[in-house]
Parts: structure tokens; sequence; C-alpha cells
């Protein structure tokens, strides 16, 4: 089979560059919790810092909890399990254990620190705000916080709907 | 991967229109060339004389791709002015509105999933559209961004999915109020041009009347394998040097392959562009050879592109540069090859460009 070709002309391809982007990738979405173990010596012995960061979309219902949580325990800043005297909570003691964030905006990121003992959002437009424990708006948190720390195996997040990026570090408690 | 360039500058006239049927998929009657030397860059141009007019091609099959061109209105209505495609059905599509937004959709103007400000385009002014779409049936990871003298206009993470889950086909959409230029398509295979280019000039030059460059003696002349139809193989470049500036002399003048594999002509490029007076200064990025070419007898037969760059002595040929081409038709029509680096793997300049040598190889 024989070929002709009758013309061949070469075009020339010129491209200035571009500082467009793909739109900001979505976290995955977390089907059920995240949930990281405690890693200190013995309940109540490690102390969580939780960040979770949103996307291009917002995360609503986000909730953290703590599980194995043991009763009685009692730290410097009291006791906080008051349930049944020794004994441990279910696994998933939500009902006690359970703080509701609250929704978080696209694009931002909220940083609970039970080691320093504060909160941290930055919202979507790079405004901080900061929590001690005294802050109001962030009490349950802080209630949530010493509770975990009093004496608890696991601490969790989940998102109820649309999506985040959760980590969870647990650093040993230095007494 | 860049997978088609074209300028519509190997158009000669609009009267030659019908020369886009030798190279497109799907060209609806009324698709014709802007040659006003009014339009875009100075050059011609793709326009229409009737509304949805469609040019096809058919591209490298994936599920993301990047389309770029420069668009002129000279007025402004609600059209439809670009479509990816899945075997047919629409993907994707970018509207003009008559308050001047680009609007961008998924499915055939289906689906609403941004647009522009109104007053983003104003008539009788050049813009570079580029738009860069994912098809996925999964709202966190399909896309579509959307740049106006790349300046991002949409830029959204939506279902974008409505056939299939790859785009296979990409169409402009003519009018007569509107004049495409500059038409380039990619998709994200590969390492190179695989993502936004930014604005682009697809320009045409012509195989150089010299044999040889500078000091590079006998690098033309040695690679005249094939058989040109005075029956010899002597200055073959003169064979296939036409100036589309008049309508392809077909016939009159041609080379064809001896019949034996490994057959290699190559030629030298004039930098000279045939068309306009535009000043580039942008980087130049790809070569983009046009072949015409049509076998002697019904059938198929391959042959592979190939560059040679005199100065080294290095060669790449068929797949190396593109995939090898099919010429499936005893009627002329128009094979591309992209070139994205010399034959030493070196990005494109202005200097390599002018010692490197293009061709074929018969297989």
């Amino acid at each position: 089979m024989t070929i002709r070709i009758t013309a061949l002309n070469p075009q020339l391809v010129y491209e200035a560059g571009s500082t467009l982007t793909d739109p900001e990738a979505v976290p995955t979405p977390l089907p059920t919790g995240t949930c990281c173990e405690f890693a200190g010596p013995g309940i109540g012995d490690s102390s969580p810092v939780i960040t979770v960061t949103t996307g291009g979309s917002a995360a609503t219902d986000v909730t953290i909890w703590a599980e194995g949580c043991e009763c009685g325990y009692t730290d410097i800043y009291g006791e906080y399990c008051d349930v049944t005297e020794g004994g441990v909570y279910p696994n998933a003691s939500i009902t006690d254990t359970e703080y509701r964030i609250a929704d978080l905006p696209a694009n931002s990121m909220l940083v609970i620190d039970a080691v320093e003992e504060k909160v941290t959002l930055t919202d979507d437009e790079g405004m901080v705000q900061t929590g001690g424990v005294e802050a109001l708006e962030w009490a349950g948190i802080f209630e949530w916080i010493r509770a975990a720390k009093g004496g608890c195996q696991r601490v969790c997040v989940d998102v109820g709907s649309g999506s985040a990026d959760v980590e969870i570090l647990v650093y040993d408690r230095e007494w | 991967m860049l997978d088609h360039a074209d300028g519509f500058d190997w158009i000669p006239t609009a009267a030659d229109d019908a020369l886009l049927a030798d190279r497109y998929d799907l060209v609806d009657a009324n698709v014709t060339i802007d040659d006003s030397l009014a339009n875009v860059d100075w050059e011609n141009g793709l326009t229409a004389t009737s509304s949805g007019q469609r040019l096809r091609k058919v591209v490298t099959t994936s599920a993301t791709r990047i389309t770029g061109f420069h668009f002129v209105a000279t007025s402004l209505a609600a059209q439809t002015i670009f479509r990816f495609l899945d075997s047919g059905t629409v993907q994707g599509s970018l509207r003009l509105t008559a308050d001047g937004r680009i609007a961008a959709y998924s499915g055939d103007a289906a689906t609403l999933l941004g647009q522009s400000d109104a007053g983003a385009i104003v008539i009788n002014t050049v813009y570079w559209i580029e738009c860069k779409y994912l098809v996925s049936s999964d709202a966190d990871v399909g896309f579509i961004v959307v740049g106006i003298d790349d300046v991002a206009v949409v830029s959204v993470r939506a279902v974008t999915q409505i056939a299939g889950a790859t785009i296979n086909q990409v169409e402009l959409v003519a009018d007569s109020n509107v004049i495409f230029d500059d038409w380039v398509n990619k998709n994200i295979l590969g390492s190179t041009h695989n993502d936004f280019g930014g604005e682009a000039y697809v320009e045409l030059t012509q195989v150089s009347d010299e044999l040889e460059y500078g000091g590079y003696e006998g690098g033309s002349e040695a690679a005249f394998e094939w058989v040109n139809s005075a029956g010899n193989s002597l200055n073959n470049n003169i064979y296939v040097d036409e100036v589309p500036t008049s309508a392809p002399d077909d016939d009159t003048s041609y080379v064809h392959d001896s019949g034996s594999p490994g057959d290699i002509d190559t030629y030298r490029a004039s930098l000279a562009m045939l068309e306009g007076t535009l000043s580039i200064t942008i980087p130049l990025s790809a070569v983009s050879v046009l072949y015409r070419a049509r076998l002697e007898a019904p059938g198929s037969e391959n042959f592979a592109p190939h560059e040679f760059q005199p100065s080294t002595g290095n060669r790449v040929s068929g797949d190396a540069i593109a995939d090898f081409i099919a010429v499936d038709s005893d009627s002329y029509a128009y094979y591309e090859a992209i070139h994205v680096t010399d034959a030493d793997g070196a990005a494109w300049d202005v200097e390599n460009y002018e010692t490197s040598e293009f061709g074929q190889e018969s297989a």
C-alpha cells in the first residue's frame, strides 16, 4: 500500500503559561468516627490535640467524643465523671462525653488543644478566634476536654455531613 | 498531552472551507472561515453563516480534558460556543449570554455549574478562553474551571458526567457573530502539555525551499528516500512545500513511499508565518506537523512521523513523537503529529526549530 503526501506544514504552537489551577480537592468524608487511642501508660495519662480542617465545602454536625472513660478519676480540675462511681463507661459512652462542636465553614480549621487547654478557630477569611478556659463560647469544649483528660481511652471525631480532614495527636501527660 | 492544535491558516480562503471536512470529524454545512484579516490575530479564524454550526474533532479519550481558544463576539446573544462530548453525548458545554457572560454547564446547557460576571465579554474584543473539565458522577471529584484571559471565572466541583466516564470529542459551535482562532486541545496524559497552558497562538509555516541549514551539509538531501511525482528522489522538499494561500495542488506534486519500510524523507521548515503579521513574544511550546496525504489505492497503511536534528544527528520517529499515523482513505485528508520536544529531547525554541527537519518514515 503506497502513501502519497502532497503537503507538510508545521504549525508553531506558542503558549504563554497559565496561573489557573484545579478547584481545591474536597477532603475525603469520614464514614464513621476517626478515633485515636490514648498512648499514655494509663487511663487519663494522655491528652489529645485535635485538628479539624475543612476544604472547599462546609462540614456540619462535627462532633467529638471520648470512649472507654473511667469514672471516679480526679485530676487537678476535680471530679468529672459523675455517673457511676468507680465504673467504666460503656464503649462509646457518647451520652456523657460527646460534644457537638457545631458547623465549620468551608476553608476553616479548628484546633482543640487539650494539652494547652486552648481552642483556636481559623475561619474562611483567615480570622482567628482563640478561647482560653474562661472563654464562654468554648466552655462546653473545655468541659469535654477535662472529662477526656480525666480518664478516657480513646478520643473520636465525626463529621455528620460534608467532609473534613481530621488529625488527632496524643501527648503523654506530664505530671 | 497536546493532541490537537489549529490556527485555521492552512485553509486558503473562505471559499476553501470544504477543506475542513478533510481534517474534522463533523462539519456542519454553514461553518466557514473568516479571512477578513480583521479578526482575532489578523489571520484566518473560524466562524459560520448561521447559528449552531459545529466543528467536531475526535480526540484522545480521557476523563479530563483542557481546551483553549481565542474568541471574539461581534454581538452578544445567548448561544452555545463549545462542547465536550463522549461519543456524541454532551458531557459539558460553554455558553455566551446576552449580557456578556461565559456560563459553564454540565450536559448540553442542562445544569448551570457557574458563570462569569456580566460584561466579562465585550463585543469586538479578543479573549483567550481556557476550560478544563473532569468527568465524574461524584460531586466531590468532577470539576470545571473556566478562565478568561487567565483569570478563573468559574472553578467548581460538581457532578459533570452525563454519558460515559470520559471525553473523546470536542467541538466549537460557531455562528455569524462569533470568531474562534488558535484552538488547542489537551488531555492530562504524558509529562508535558497536560494542564492549563495559558494564551496560545497556532501559526502555520511551510517546508523551506532550502536544503541545508548552516554547516549541516547534506542533512536534508541524505534523507530523501521517498519518490517524488517526477519519479526521482531529488529535492523532495519542493514537492511538499505548498503555501496554503491557494488550494492544495494534491496529485500535481507529491512524494510517495517507495514500498520499503524504513524509508525516510525529512525537510527543513521555514520560520516565517504564512499568514498575518503578528509579533509573538511568548514561548514556542510545540510543533504540530500537518500532513495532507492519501493512499494510492483503497485500504489502510501507517506511516511514522519523523524528526531529525542535523546538528546532533539525533532522530526520533513514530510513537516517540506521536502515534503512528494511519491513512485509511484514497482521498486526501489531513493528519497531525505533535512534537513536544526536538529530536534531542529539548524544549522548543526558535533556534532548534529552525535547525530541525520534519518528515515521515514508511512503516
